[in-house]
């Protein structure tokens, strides 16, 4: 039964997941705050849907919801969560190029218009330069390779650490740091081609 | 850290981009996303608890356990003593197969050339030409020596069947043809078969005529019973007719 003295906003993640695994929706609903923008924001850099990130991101949550006991307290919480989250994700993607044909790449950064883009104080010109820009990279990150696309949103986007890159990825550290720096490497090229042809 | 310095530039590009937030609808469209996925679960562990009672019910209609648990053995030994019979039955007409034909096999290579009613016949054939042998000895009073035939020769089947005849009887029909013919001489080869069983010589007309006649009588037997070669033939009616 939830404690109603329990301050959930102190509560580690592992905590938060304990209590959830002694029935505690309150400890669940905490952890939904948590990470739903953090997922939303990491699957759409992934997949470049703003529809799809949040049906992958509820989705990782029911996941999460009827297999909480599947986490044991061996990994951290975050690493375990976003395992499920790409996977998911990968297995979306995987149904959705049997169903239609087009890339991936094929982004239209008009039909995100209505993102719900995080308030910075900037003047209207700078905002708009800032968001052709962020367009650009979204399609330079679209374009990448599934491999370098998952690494970079990890590392660069979300700032998770190479030890739990490699944990979720399922690869060596060294692997993690190489392949990082081949992303990289790739952008900056799609980037550059990008700005060339704008 | 120089790899980290080196892709700097894209590092901070990335860092800018905007974060994503969630819509305001999220919590309220999870937990009805949650709410179906429970009642999905719960259906369907509805449904198999239904079908297991269903189950259960049937297995007790069937058996009745709750009433007559004793039932349950009894039933299973029954089927199992049955799925065995049934199974030695079948092994047994398996093995069976072949047995038969390769007796049936046997029997049409081995009845082909002799029935039971042909071994018997030579049978009676053979009493009945003892008896005549007998009388005949007795007639002659062994003036002559006998021909044995009836211990020793066979019936024409028999004779016809085997392709040979064993060596002790072979030579034990030429001594006889040989003490049929040469009086003189015999005694010479006589010592092979022994004195004794020459018996003693005819000397009157009459004894020399019913020795010729028992003689022929002997040789038309040797005809009829045994295949014999010409010469054979031959010798013996030559000695015959010396005599």
């Amino acid at each position: 039964m939830p404690d109603n003295k329990r301050n959930y906003k102190i509560c580690s993640d592992e905590e938060l997941i304990a209590f959830f695994q002694k029935e505690d929706i309150d400890a669940f609903n905490e952890i939904v705050d948590r990470y739903k923008d953090k997922l939303v924001n990491f699957i759409f850099r992934y997949t470049g849907s703003k529809e799809e990130s949040e049906d992958i991101a509820q989705e990782t949550f029911i996941k999460l919801y009827l297999n909480k006991k599947l986490y044991r307290d061996i990994a951290k919480f975050s690493t375990w969560f976003y395992t499920i989250a790409l996977n998911i994700t990968r297995t979306y993607k995987k149904k959705e190029s049997k169903i239609s044909t087009i890339s991936i790449s094929d982004y239209d950064p008009e039909h995100d218009k209505d993102f719900d883009i995080r308030s910075t104080v900037r003047n209207p010109e700078e905002e708009a330069g800032s968001v052709v820009e962020s367009d650009y990279i979204q399609k330079a990150i679209n374009s990448l390779e599934e491999n370098f696309r998952a690494i970079i949103v990890l590392r660069d986007i979300e700032e998770l650490e190479y030890e739990e890159i490699s944990e979720i990825l399922d690869i060596p550290l060294g692997t993690v740091k190489s392949r990082i720096n081949r992303a990289r490497e790739k952008l900056k090229d799609l980037l550059k081609d990008i700005y060339r042809e704008n | 850290m120089n790899e980290e310095e080196k892709y700097k530039e894209i590092r901070d590009k990335l860092k800018k981009l905007p974060k994503i937030k969630a819509s305001e609808n999220f919590n309220i469209n999870l937990k009805q996303k949650i709410n179906l996925a429970e009642s999905k679960i719960t259906g369907k562990e509805l449904h198999k608890e239904l079908t297991k009672k269903r189950e259960d019910n049937l297995i007790n209609k069937i058996l009745g356990s709750t009433t007559r648990p004793w039932l349950i053995p009894a039933m299973s030994m029954i089927v199992i003593i049955f799925v065995i019979l049934i199974f030695v039955y079948k092994t047994r007409d398996v093995q069976d197969i072949p047995i038969i034909t390769q007796e049936k096999s046997e029997q049409q290579i081995t009845s082909a050339p002799t029935t039971t009613s042909e071994t018997e016949k030579p049978k009676e054939k053979q009493e009945q030409i003892a008896k005549v042998e007998e009388k005949e000895d007795k007639k002659t009073e062994t003036k002559m020596p006998a021909v044995k035939t009836s211990g020793t020769l066979r019936s024409t089947d028999e004779v016809r069947q085997a392709p040979t005849l064993p060596p002790a009887e072979t030579d034990n029909i030429k001594v006889q043809t040989k003490t049929k013919d040469a009086k003189g001489t015999m005694r010479e080869e006589g010592e092979k078969v022994g004195t004794d069983e020459l018996g003693k010589m005819p000397e009157t007309k009459e004894e020399k005529k019913s020795e010729k006649s028992t003689i022929k009588k002997d040789t038309s037997k040797v005809k009829m019973k045994l295949i014999l070669t010409e010469e054979e033939i031959k010798s013996i009616r030559d000695s015959v007719e010396k005599k």
